[in-house]
């Protein structure tokens, strides 16, 4: 008995649940094997049916990275996969930037170009096929100097599908998102004085409740297994920081639902300085948080994990003295990045025209 | 319900009998009931002996699916246990015969169970185990890893 002697419909059966994590593996196996995956309807039943392992990718440099979190030592080690480069696209190409394991990427032509300061986020409308990936691009435009507040606001959508564009109107000026927003099942999330959520089905930003923390700055916000929201606080002037996680989010739902997962305390004098930029819950049995931030005064990236009242640096990389040269104007500056992680849960769902999934970018 | 007996006879003779309940698990079977009722026997000609007391093994354990969290967990756990006795040649059997059998519960689990298998396989490791051919030439094999590279997939490194 060889697994050829099955019929196509239980090899669906079990190919439709290995995750897509082990795509590759499971791709290069044999030529049936891989038509399996080419075949829409496969991909739907995969979808539905495939655990959703998640990845955890690190903005590194200019580089996406998938990183390996090893808790089974003590300290955790970290171990860097592959790496998209990003800086080696070219803007006028349709298909760039692919390396030995990363991402597919693309660049989308905008008419009249980019505004300098844009933020964007992915989703899709939650009544049609999950397939239908569009973005928001939220931008600012000074006429004056930087810091001029009068700036002009845009809010528009880039839908994958038609390749168009489309400017969303009436749009209140608090709606502008922060910087780190979060997608899930569909819709954006950034955390502004309560959480602000783009829902891509109606086109509307909406705001939702957070939990009740007492002072609304030290947050991060972040998502588990593509199921749920998950909030990191810092308790002003204490060592304490609290875990939040919502229930599992229903689109359907007017709003979320809280639980706190767990506090901890910082080591005495670890807190000082300590600023929450961007975290993620990693294991939520032992409690254990992935952090990155950047050091000031070090001008150093740093990844670290907490867990109960330790923290444990992983990795750190100096960024003051990186030069980053730009093709087209030839021009040599500084390029200060913030440290970036996030939770990515591959899929086979395919953006039309053959595009991979992406995620999100930031300026 | 009811405590008559049926009795299962598979390809190779060998016979089983089993209350009407857990009878009833197979659909092949619980649909033969529903067309007559007087049946108190069935040959069922595409599954030997040995797979067939497996499968009636696991349906007299899934007699009774009760929604308590605590029996669903005993379940769970009795389902993993049940799993690890067989090998994949074994597992592929069982899989079939789920399948002629028409047994839901049992089809979902051990295509999962083979799923499990296969994530933490190498392509070297699945085709020898099992048994797939190669029919890629190397340049193919490449190409085909390399456009699946977004899936930050380590497919040099076996996983233990």
């Amino acid at each position: 008995m060889m697994m050829s002697d099955l019929p196509p419909e239980l090899l669906e059966e079990i190919l439709s649940r290995v995750p897509a994590t082990c795509l590759q593996r499971v791709r290069s196996t044999c030529k049936r094997w891989n038509d399996l995956f080419k075949d829409g309807r496969f991909t739907e039943k995969h979808f539905r049916k495939a655990e959703k392992e998640s990845l955890i990718l690190m903005l590194k440099e200019l580089k996406l990275c998938s990183i390996g979190v090893n808790l089974n030592f003590s300290p955790p080690s970290v171990e860097f996969q592959g790496t998209l480069d990003l800086k080696d696209s070219h803007p006028n190409s349709e298909q760039v930037g692919q390396s030995n394991r990363g991402l597919e990427s693309r660049w989308i032509q905008r008419k009249n170009g980019y505004e300098r300061y844009s933020r964007f986020a992915l989703g899709y409308e939650n009544n049609k096929s999950c397939s239908s990936y569009k973005f928001l691009m939220c931008w600012v435009c000074y006429d004056g100097k930087l810091g001029d507040e009068d700036g002009v606001l845009g809010f528009e959508i880039y839908e994958f599908s038609s390749d168009s564009w489309r400017v969303l109107d009436d749009v209140a000026s608090d709606c502008f998102p922060s910087a780190n927003g979060v997608s899930l099942k569909g819709n954006a999330y950034w955390l502004k004085e309560d959480l602000l959520c783009f829902d891509f089905t109606i086109k509307r930003f909406k705001r939702v409740c957070l939990p009740p923390v007492p002072s609304r700055d030290c947050m991060a916000l972040s998502v588990v297994r593509e199921e749920q929201l998950s909030l990191l606080h810092r308790i002003q002037h204490t060592s304490k920081m609290e875990i939040y996680v919502t229930k599992k989010v229903d689109t359907e739902e007017a709003d979320l639902l809280w639980s706190k997962s767990s506090t901890v305390s910082l080591p005495i004098g670890g807190h000082k300085g300590f600023n929450v930029f961007s975290s993620l819950l990693i294991d939520e049995e032992k409690k254990v948080a992935l952090h990155c931030n950047i050091n000031l005064k070090t001008r150093c990236n740093m990844l670290y994990t907490i867990k109960e009242n330790y923290i444990d640096i992983l990795f750190t990389e100096s960024i003051h003295k990186r030069r980053y040269l730009d093709k087209a104007c030839k021009v040599t500056y500084i390029l200060c990045w913030w440290p970036f992680i996030f939770n990515y849960v591959p899929s086979l769902v395919q953006i039309k025209n053959g595009i991979g999934r992406k995620r999100k970018e930031r300026n | 319900m009811s405590s008559n007996k049926i009795v299962l006879t598979s390809s190779d003779g060998e016979s089983f009998e089993v209350e009407e309940v857990v009878a009833r698990k197979l659909q092949i079977v619980g649909h033969m009931l529903e067309d007559d009722c007087v049946i108190n026997e069935i040959p069922l000609q595409n599954v030997t002996g040995d797979i067939l007391s497996m499968v009636i093994e696991y349906c007299k354990t899934h007699v009774d699916e009760e929604e308590s969290e605590e029996a669903q967990t005993k379940l769970k756990t009795w389902d993993e246990e049940f799993m690890k006795k067989f090998d994949i040649k074994t597992l592929l059997q069982i899989i079939l015969a789920a399948n002629y059998l028409n047994v839901k519960g049992l089809l979902d689990l051990v295509s999962q169970t083979i799923a499990d298998t296969i994530k933490d396989y190498t392509p070297e490791q699945i085709r020898e185990v099992f048994g797939v051919e190669n029919d890629y030439t190397e340049e193919e094999e490449a190409e085909v890893r390399k456009e699946n590279a977004w899936a930050f997939d380590e497919a040099d490194t076996p996983k233990p």
